[in-house]
């Protein structure tokens, strides 16, 4: 193994939270990201 | 340098919504990002004039037109995709109207997001260069920074990771993870308040040299602006 051994993953999501501020907060489906 | 002015009153309202409706279908059944169509109406009935002005765009995902230039120039199989149950009836595939951001922001607030959510998220993705992993190793928690970029099928993110990296060993097929991606820290900005996003799932580890490998990951990284910067 060397420093060089780096390697690929992939994070499927299924949900997740955004916050953008101050009570500004909406829950995220694994759709989110199809959006962007 | 000449502009455009844009003014959405210019039409009926229930003319301007038609025409967005059939432009948005239009754009979804060829996989189109941002695409200018225009069009003609006489006694209600629209008739397309100039249907195919997209914008191709640097990322893997983005390229996957039938004329843009890019990586992929063949048709591929996630278009087919895109066409079927939920693609149009074929009468609107000469449809015509405007399809730009404000199409998008319309997806998302049905989504529950709206505009100023959708661009927090946005900024949040394609304006960081690193994440904080969490991950189980043997059933412990760990935690990492690693750079990412949002996977070219936009379902996902792609993680760089050192073998040599304790949270590395919780990386493993079908292993939970919970990330989270913040703006970055400001003097005088309050910390508590900095637009963040958390996600969670699963992971899978690309192999090396595998076709899916070739076709998913490494042109997606490649493509990133974040490493192009």
């Amino acid at each position: 193994m060397s420093l060089g051994d780096f390697r690929l993953y992939r994070l499927e999501v299924a949900a997740g939270r955004l916050v953008g501020g101050f009570a500004q907060a909406v829950n995220l489906d694994r759709d989110a990201l199809l959006k962007l | 340098m000449g502009g455009y002015h844009q003014d959405y009153d210019v039409l009926p309202r229930a003319l301007r919504d038609q025409a967005e409706e059939l432009a948005l279908r239009f754009n979804q059944a060829l996989g189109y990002d941002m695409n200018a169509l225009e069009f003609a109406v006489k006694d209600g009935r629209f008739y397309g004039i100039d249907l195919t002005n997209h914008t191709p765009t640097s990322t893997i995902a983005r390229s996957r037109t039938r004329t843009s230039p890019g990586p992929s120039r063949r048709w591929p199989s996630s278009l087919s995709r895109r066409r079927s149950p939920a693609s149009p009836p074929r009468r609107y595939r000469t449809g015509a109207g405007c399809c730009c951001g404000r199409a998008r922001a319309r997806q998302a607030e049905e989504a529950g997001m709206d505009d100023a959510a959708l661009t927090t998220l946005r900024r949040l993705l394609t304006g960081q260069r690193v994440l904080s992993l969490a991950v189980l190793v043997e059933g412990q928690p760990a935690i990492g920074m690693l750079p990412f970029a949002v996977s070219g099928d936009r379902r996902g993110l792609v993680v760089h990771a050192s073998g040599l990296a304790r949270h590395t060993k919780g990386l493993v097929d079908g292993g939970p993870f919970d990330a989270l991606v913040h703006a970055s820290d400001q003097p005088g900005a309050e910390p508590l308040q900095l637009p963040r996003v958390t996600l969670r799932g699963t992971v899978t580890r690309f192999e090396r040299d595998a076709p899916s490998t070739r076709r998913t990951a490494r042109p997606t990284w490649r493509a990133s602006p974040r490493r192009r910067a």
